[in-house]
């Protein structure tokens, strides 16, 4: 799988991968520009990966710079111990992707992008590339339904590879509701699967 | 869980695994940052009444109407990428015309016995603080804020020198927003006597102690209907005066908006009025228009907005019917309190005006 990694896919403590680079540059002290340089190395490459998943890759290389300029706008509010930088950033990414989804989809081009159909798969057997792209479109239709605060998490652990605690940090809301969120959103959406399995 | 991860997997898996350059980003984000290191203006003072608070919006018009073009938050205040903000005025006149153009109808007229009932659900900040000293205006205040949750109607009869009726409800919602000390130390403000209780006075007198005394029938007060009959319904010429009453208050564009939001709130600004109030708020600089807001009770309208580094406020009217059906504050990227986030709604609110057949009744 080249998937970037992060994706929940056992039931191990650590299937969330934290890296080092977790450790928050000194984002309130004197040289803004080397810590700021530190912080998008980091964290730039992942984060564009999840943006363009969440809007598409035409907007995606905008929200990463406007993640990191509202970041700079913000340093001297952030608290590294309150919450982990890597949360604290893509909380403002997500903030930045609910506002470009909002106005999107004034212009329906975003609840498209959410429901349309996924770009073509290209491996294993026919039958399988059939019944995986089906279930992909089943997901993408479910996922537009979904409230923002469950598609948030869930795309979060998923794609940005953060842990609960991130995700809390990211969505302002204690881990244990973003745990029993996950489990509650995931458990939903593995059943449509099946659901559209058997039927298949 | 293997098909629900397979799936979240190959969803938009080529774009979001692409290996795009991001040289241009990385150059963009580092070279505001090394700009940021520039001393900028601060604030001078904290603003403690609403009446400033809405003047400091105007300090960043360019901003605003930056904000409103590009659909992302806006860059830091004096880049020179700004582009021309006609092209968002003009989106935001034409929004706020169209809200104007809707209110065809006049208002329904009162019959003798009928009030017209004006009710306002709402979320507002309460909490205990101390500002900064004077000399350190920058200082971090201590303190900490609820949200809580009241309502407050207002039974305004036929003929305004009768008994009109106040009731307010405090409600049981209360919403912890931050604090420089722990939530379970910071104890819920009890609301204080004029936040509650029934009150009953003629031209809408409630509090007949008060000084200066309301004298029934002034033409200068705002609860007499006999006050908007004279204003000038042209824009410009309403603008005009909206910043002739403001004049000796700084910050022209926050002021005028702020005082057009409580024209409104009263419920006696009649129909015409309305349209071109919403016209001349049109005319300020640094006005923005966000359409698909909903007020605190779910119903979706336009928000007329104007900001600044420390808050966003939102007028919230009703594109067909012209109503003004609520407002709602967020924080900006520099709350006054700066323990509260940024982002957090610290105001929201709902009004609903209906003519209803008898002091008290609601339907």
């Amino acid at each position: 799988m080249t998937h970037l990694t992060g994706t929940p896919g056992g039931t191990s403590a650590n299937r969330y991968v934290t890296t080092a680079l977790d450790k928050p540059p000194d984002l309130r002290g004197p040289d803004v520009t080397a810590a700021f340089a530190e912080l998008f190395d980091a964290h730039a490459r992942r984060l564009r990966g999840y943006l363009a998943g969440r809007v598409g890759d035409a907007a995606a290389d905008d929200l990463v710079a406007e993640t990191f300029l509202v970041a700079l706008k913000r340093r001297h509010s952030y608290d590294p111990d309150r919450a982990p930088v890597k949360g604290w950033l893509y909380g403002i990414a997500t903030n930045l992707v609910r506002e470009h989804i909002r106005r999107e989809t004034r212009g329906h081009r975003a609840r498209l992008r959410l429901v349309g159909r996924p770009e073509p798969d290209h491996g294993g057997a026919v039958a399988d590339r059939v019944d995986a792209q089906r279930r992909t479109e089943v997901l993408a239709r479910a996922l537009a339904g979904l409230r923002d605060e469950d598609r948030d998490a869930l795309l979060l652990t998923s794609w940005a590879g953060l842990s609960p605690t991130e995700v809390a940090a990211a969505l302002g809301e204690p881990a244990g509701t973003v745990r029993s969120r996950l489990h509650r959103v995931r458990t939903r959406l593995q059943a449509l699967l099946t659901e559209e399995n058997r039927d298949a | 869980m293997r098909e629900l991860d397979d799936a979240l997997d190959r969803l938009h898996h080529d774009v979001r695994t692409a290996d795009v350059p991001l040289d241009a980003v990385r150059t963009r984000v580092l070279t505001a940052a090394a700009d940021s290191v520039t001393p900028k203006r601060r604030s001078r003072a904290r603003w403690l009444a609403p009446v400033a608070v809405a003047a400091a919006a105007a300090l960043v018009t360019g901003v605003v109407v930056l904000d409103n073009r590009t659909g992302q938050q806006p860059p830091e205040a004096g880049t020179s990428s700004d582009a021309p903000p006609s092209v968002e005025l003009l989106s935001a006149r034409d929004y706020l015309t169209r809200a104007a153009d809707a209110i065809t109808a006049v208002d329904q007229p009162l019959a003798p016995g009928q009030y017209r009932y004006v009710a306002a659900h709402e979320w507002n900040s309460r909490g205990v603080g101390t500002a900064p000293p004077a000399d350190r205006p920058d200082a971090v205040a201590s303190g900490y804020t609820y949200l809580v949750e009241s309502r407050t109607e207002t039974w305004i009869p036929h003929d305004v020198t009768q008994e009109w009726l106040n009731r307010r409800t405090p409600l049981e919602g209360a919403k912890w927003l931050g604090g420089t000390v722990p939530q379970s130390e910071a104890p819920v403000p009890e609301p204080d006597e004029t936040a509650k209780g029934e009150r009953r006075g003629r031209c809408g007198d409630f509090f007949p102690r008060s000084q200066p005394q309301k004298v029934c029938g002034d033409p200068e007060d705002w609860d007499n209907p006999d006050f908007y009959a004279p204003l000038p319904r042209d824009p410009q010429a309403l603008l005009g005066w909206l910043r002739d009453l403001t004049a000796n208050r700084s910050g022209p564009s926050g002021t005028v908006f702020h005082w057009a939001v409580q024209l409104l709130r009263t419920g006696l600004v009649p129909a015409d009025l309305r349209a071109s109030l919403y016209r001349a708020l049109a005319l300020l600089d640094g006005v923005t228009v966000t359409d698909g807001k909903a007020n605190l009770d779910g119903r979706v309208g336009v928000a007329v907005t104007i900001e600044d580094v420390h808050e966003r406020r939102e007028l919230i009217v009703d594109p067909a019917t012209g109503d003004f059906i609520g407002e709602r504050t967020v924080t900006g990227p520099q709350p006054h309190e700066a323990y509260i986030e940024p982002g957090t709604v610290t105001s929201l609110s709902a009004i609903t005006t209906k003519v209803v057949d008898g002091i008290g009744r609601t339907g």
